[in-house]
């Protein structure tokens, strides 16, 4: 298996190698994900990107120790971590934090503002008096007002405002890595920006890798450094974002790219067939697009296309991968609108 | 004076307000809301959470919100008919003649142990008798139209066998099954993937072209409408802030509000931004009634006067009007200039 | 500026509509409450003073028909069936607040943990709940008491820990779904001990349904003592409890009515007032 080079000088944070994680209930079993390798840095965004079912967010599960992996490693700072959260080591385990879609559903309603952000500093055994600064630190931190915010419940502040006490509360665990699942998505586009500005200032600001889930494109090219497009569980093409959404070499991340929209701009050719992906209760053989994919042969049906590198830090999963120079010209707005700005 | 020129038009609403009463509380969701959608004519409605796009959509089809008493006043009419006097009944016996929607969420308002052939003629059959055999194939017409594939054998199908986008494809085939005149669907491919998003709304579009009725597509996502409506219409905190042709409002709009909305939406081309131009603030308390311009505590143009006097509607160009003080100086300058 | 002031008043009818029926809940709450404090006085006098003694006999004056003297007349032994009913309602009603601690304490911990710890657990406490439920309760309750003697703990342990399975199963079904939630995923990221997660992100979730069940169990443990006593398996004679004081009157119900007709009276408006007033808090918490 190829795997995405990192700068010997920097050790990655967190590495994933050929992580598999199945379902199974009674006689049936998800093939949820698929042999997926990636690596992240501290202060780097790497975003994970795919539709539903792409196996996206059960890799975040799979990092943080809620589901636990069939095969495969989850290495923090070069240690492994046992598959089951509760069997990591206590004093690593708050290193990985997450941030959910539900912005008001991720913050225990029945406590405040200030004692949902606490928590975290209390299991820790923070003083009292410790804990009450850092909270205060904290909502700073975020952007918010701990004077009229703190003492609030969940239930009476607006999901933008909520989002931004979960990523409060996921950094009082002062967090190697952290993970936003879908953290965005809920919100208005108004608020979104709000929230989107916060996350990336505290990968710049405390250094965090961020596991950036997502299905929306046109946020990950604004947020994330490397992209990773999954297809039902696979990873088929990793890289730097912009290189990989300038011109992708996976067909099914052009087919993602044009269907994204955007005010003012007119969809592209959609790129695929109409057809469903196979079942992913079946093991997978090949390539999960083929049946959607214009290019596919009878090898994507027979051979999986291994990860191949296709560049200095690109690599893609596709027996005919898209002519990257072809597709740069084809996509003309990349181009043409980065210059005009 | 030709005969289109005199029929109604799909939808007219003229100066919607809309309360909701439970218990002492009063919320305030629409109010002074005009529209008029014409037949063959795509509108939509851009609002985020809270904006009372929803509302309006249900208010239109009849539809209230149980456990709460709503004081609606002002006018709608669907084909010229009155929405707003009519009894439940009649709006029900109407709606999906005249008016039907299509929903975020196919699954839900499907139900999952009828098949669904039978739903998708349930705005026929409810209405007169049908033989079953000539609903059913007028049912697998209506699924071929849609474009779901063998509809012979999946008109006999649950809800449950289908997946997402199929399924929003047979909510468009009960949607259009009498033939409406207006055709309403509130966010109907949120709950899908954006591939299957295009496809769903491509349909949509050639639905419309087919039929000639009216369509109002209510989005959070301003970037849908691109190519896809003649007009959108521009909501926030229950009001209309702006409205015109679509390709003008999602490129040049005039609003503060719609200026902000379009900056804060990430884009997949031009420069990457590292830092999104967000709108600071919040919407205002739904639970107070709202005195001049509901954005005005957000707006980078507000003045005084936006917090105490309700904006005038300021025809900027030829079928496009903001609802703004700061629009309407601008155009006193022109004009002065002049 | 005229049309806004409509407008307003239109709104204000509404909100007048809906205070009109919130007066009449409101007045129906009082009445039920008033109930249960008079009872509660009238409790309190007959276990603090002896101007109703539930024991006094007179056989003089056997099977009196209302009067002054005696508001609900007279029972077979000659005595006041007004105090023997207030005595009754303190006996009753201590068996119901035993039998709503036991099965709503009972019930809580089990299903609560059965909802959040699934697996084998859930399995072993569901199969329990039906085993218990499977068995004619009346049945067991009769011979419980039989074993253990018609005391007021046993009589209301026995009924509480039949309740046990039905607090369960309420309780287990909200813990099911909160433990889904993510902010409960959320404390076991940040490492919350689960006795704390439990404390503080199950059980105030559970609460609400528990507070609206505990009035309909309440009423129950009532309804299901007045039953025990009626059928002789109650608190044994003369002590009085409404069940008791129902099954005496039986015999002379065509000569003295009153006899029966006094208790079981009190125990339908208790048994009213508590659910009216449970559905208030239903209300509240919904």
């Amino acid at each position: 298996m190829t795997e995405v080079t990192t700068p010997a000088d920097e050790a990655p944070v967190l590495e994933v190698n050929d992580l598999e994680v199945r379902f199974t209930s009674g006689r049936s079993t998800v093939y949820a994900v698929n042999d997926v390798s990636f690596t992240m840095r501290a202060g780097e965004t790497l975003a994970l990107v795919g539709e539903s079912g792409s196996g996206k967010s059960t890799i975040a599960k799979a990092v943080v120790g809620l589901v636990e992996p069939a095969s495969g490693e989850v290495l923090l700072r070069g240690e492994a971590q046992a598959g089951d959260r509760v069997r990591r080591d206590r004093a690593t385990r708050g290193d990985i934090q997450m941030v959910f879609q539900n912005p008001v559903g991720s913050l225990n309603p029945f406590m405040t503002v200030e004692a949902n952000i606490a928590e975290p500093l209390r299991n820790r055994g923070v003083a009292k008096a410790e804990r009450a600064a850092r909270v205060r630190e904290l909502l700073t931190v975020v952007g918010l007002d701990a004077d009229t915010l703190g003492p609030r419940k969940p239930g009476e502040i607006s999901g933008g405002q909520a989002q931004r006490v979960s990523i409060a509360r996921a950094l009082a665990s002062e967090p190697a890595v952290l993970i936003a699942d879908e953290a965005v998505s809920a919100l208005d586009v108004s608020v979104q920006a709000t929230v989107l500005n916060v996350l990336r200032r505290v990968v710049d600001e405390e250094q965090v890798a961020m596991l950036f889930i997502s299905h929306d494109l046109a946020v990950v090219r604004n947020v994330s450094d490397t992209v990773a497009v999954l297809h039902m569980g696979q990873l088929c093409e990793i890289g730097p974002t912009e290189d990989i959404l300038a011109a992708p070499a996976h067909h099914y991340t052009a087919a993602l790219r044009a269907a994204v929209p955007e005010p003012g701009v007119p969809l592209g050719d959609p790129g695929m067939t109409d057809a469903d992906p196979p079942s992913p209760r079946i093991r997978p053989t090949g390539c999960s697009f083929r049946d959607r994919c214009l290019a596919a042969t009878s090898r994507c049906a027979e051979v999986l296309p291994p990860l191949t590198m296709v560049g200095p830090e690109r690599a893609v999963a596709c027996h005919h991968p898209l002519d990257r120079d072809a597709v740069a010209s084809a996509i003309p707005s990349v181009t043409a609108q980065g210059a005009l700005a | 004076m030709t005969a289109t020129a005199i029929e109604a038009p799909a939808l007219e609403v003229e100066d919607l307000e809309v309360n909701f009463i439970s218990g002492d509380k009063v919320t305030y969701v629409l109010e002074g809301v005009s529209l008029e959608v014409r037949k063959g004519e795509a509108v939509g409605i851009v609002g985020e959470s809270g904006s009372g796009k929803s509302v309006l959509a249900r208010t239109i089809l009849g539809i209230r919100p149980r456990g709460t008493v709503v004081d609606i006043r002002g006018t709608v009419r669907v084909s010229g008919e009155d929405q707003l006097g009519a009894t439940e009944a009649q709006i029900r016996s109407r709606a999906g003649a005249l008016a039907s929607m299509i929903y975020q969420d196919p699954m839900r308002s499907l139900n999952p142990t009828v098949r669904v052939w039978k739903q998708i003629v349930e705005a026929i059959t409810n209405r007169r008798r049908v033989p079953g055999d000539e609903a059913r194939s007028r049912a697998v017409e209506l699924l071929r139209s849609v474009g779901v594939p063998d509809p012979e054998a999946r008109a006999l199908a649950y809800p449950g066998e289908f997946s997402g986008g199929m399924l929003q494809r047979v909510g468009i085939a009960a949607a259009i099954a009498a033939h409406p005149d207006l055709l309403l669907a509130d966010e109907p491919t949120t709950a899908l993937d954006v591939t299957v998003q295009r496809r769903v709304l491509d349909l949509l579009e050639e639905v419309r072209a087919a039929s000639g009725m009216g369509l109002v597509l209510v989005t959070h996502d301003l970037g849908l409408l691109a190519d896809r409506t003649d007009r959108t219409v521009v909501m926030y905190a229950g009001r209309i802030m702006e409205s015109g042709p679509t390709s003008i409002v999602a490129s040049e709009p005039a609003h503060p509000y719609t200026q902000g909305l379009l900056a804060a939406i990430p884009r997949l081309t031009g420069p990457i931004q590292r830092e999104l131009p967000a709108i600071g603030g919040s919407l205002p308390p739904l639970s107070a009634p709202r005195a001049g311009c509901p954005f005005a505590a957000r707006c980078p143009l507000a003045q005084d006067r936006c917090a105490i006097s309700r904006p005038p509607a300021v025809t900027v160009a030829e079928g496009h009007t903001a609802h703004c003080w700061a629009v309407a100086d601008q155009q006193d300058e022109q004009e002065a200039a002049k | 500026m005229s049309l806004a002031a409509e407008a307003g008043r239109d709104v204000h009818a509404a909100v007048r509509a809906t205070r009109r029926r919130r007066r009449l809940d409101t007045a129906a709450t009082t009445v039920a409450a008033g109930w249960l404090i008079v009872l509660a006085v009238l409790t309190l006098v007959s276990i603090a003073t002896p101007l109703l003694d539930p024991y006094f006999q007179d056989f003089t004056s056997a099977k009196l028909e209302p009067s002054l003297a005696h508001p609900f007349g007279t029972d077979g032994n000659g005595r006041d069936v007004f105090a023997r009913t207030v005595a009754g309602a303190q006996n009753s009603l201590v068996v119901a607040v035993i039998t709503l601690v036991v099965g709503a304490v009972g019930g809580t911990l089990i299903g609560v943990a059965a909802g959040y710890f699934r697996g084998a657990l859930d399995n072993v406490i569901g199969f329990l709940i039906d085993a218990v439920l499977a068995i004619p309760a009346l049945l067991l309750i009769i011979t419980i008491v039989s074993f253990r003697g018609p005391s007021i703990t046993s009589i209301g342990t026995t009924i509480g820990l039949l309740m046990i399975p039905a607090f369960a199963r309420v309780t287990r079904s909200i813990a099911l779904t909160v433990r889904e939630r993510d902010y409960v995923k959320a404390a076991v990221l940040i490492d919350t001990p689960t006795p704390r997660i439990l404390v503080k992100a199950v059980l105030p979730a559970v609460a609400p349904a528990l507070v609206s069940y505990a009035f309909t169990a309440m009423t129950a443990a009532i309804v299901a003592e007045g039953s025990l006593s009626f059928l002789g398996y109650g608190l044994a004679a003369p002590a009085p409890s409404w069940g008791g004081i129902i099954a005496e009157g039986r015999a002379d119900l065509a000569t003295a009515p009153w006899i029966t007709l006094a208790p079981a009276l009190a125990l339908a408006a208790t048994v009213m007032a508590i659910t009216t007033i449970g559905e208030r808090a239903k209300e509240r918490y919904s």
